[in-house]
């Protein structure tokens, strides 16, 4: 159902002389139709936030020794952190996804420099395989199977 | 601060773009091995010796993908939490949230760049 939204939203900065209708938020705000979407993308970004701050914490224990890093590994086991783990993996997968696949063909300026971008189709082919080379690259490394 | 936020907002949206970029490229792997597979068993216990994972650290490509895995999926997710706090709640809020959500991106930037440079 539709509400109201508010009222400062897209606003003049000065009162014109004619008075507008109040702007209202769209009816299928924010879970129904195509909004879903665009709600779960956001509702993604504390997963960001999250496991950047993980990863500093990570890299601060790397500087402060070998018990520290045990203690990281040790903070890693816990089932709330293998739940969240799980979680954000669905939650980068889905943005990738969205990012990849749906918006960054449509996001590109018409030049950049001196250089007209690709078309839009030829986006998602070369990041999904951009994404398959970094994770396979990531894997072997955490692995020990490189370095 | 709102004049000083929109004259930021290109190097705001820069940091925005490449956090989607490194956060989707190197996130999903780098969660599933130290997140997921580690804490399970998967990975050797060799792979996860701290000399080694802190020696690829504090190499120099080894700072600088953290570097930019540290922060620019963070200045990412906080740019976009605050404009997923003004979709839900109003734009009324954005007078605390933007300074909040930035001011946390800056602070964290710098500890992640002191952390970096301390490996």
């Amino acid at each position: 159902m539709a509400r109201a939204a508010h009222p400062e939203t897209m606003g003049p900065r000065r009162p014109g002389p004619t008075r507008t209708a109040p702007p209202m938020m769209p009816p299928k705000f924010p879970m129904a139709g195509r909004y879903r979407s665009y709600t779960l993308f956001g509702a993604c970004s504390p997963a960001f936030v999250i496991s950047s701050l993980i990863l500093l914490r990570i890299t601060w224990a790397l500087g402060d020794g070998e018990a520290a890093w045990s203690e990281v590994l040790r903070d890693l086991r816990h089932p709330l952190s293998l739940l969240y783990h799980g979680v954000a993996l669905v939650a980068f997968l889905y943005t990738g996804w969205r990012f990849f696949i749906k918006l960054f063909g449509k996001s590109q300026p018409p030049r950049i420099g001196p250089f007209r971008p690709p078309p839009a189709a030829a986006f998602p082919p070369m990041l999904i395989a951009a994404w398959v080379v970094a994770s396979a690259a990531v894997t072997a490394v955490a692995w020990g199977l490189v370095l | 601060m709102k004049g000083l936020i929109l004259r930021l907002e290109p190097v705001i949206w820069f940091f925005f773009g490449s956090g989607f970029l490194i956060g989707c490229l190197l996130f999903p792997a780098t969660i599933f091995a130290l997140g997921i597979a580690a804490p399970l068993g998967w990975v050797p216990a060799e792979a996860l010796a701290y000399d080694r994972v802190a020696g690829l650290a504090a190499s120099l490509p080894g700072r600088v993908v953290l570097l930019a895995m540290l922060v620019f999926p963070l200045w990412n997710g906080l740019n976009h939490l605050r404009h997923f706090a003004i979709d839900l709640g109003g734009v009324k809020r954005d007078l605390w949230i933007a300074p909040l959500c930035y001011g946390a991106a800056l602070v964290l930037s710098l500890g992640a760049l002191f952390a970096v440079v301390r490996l």
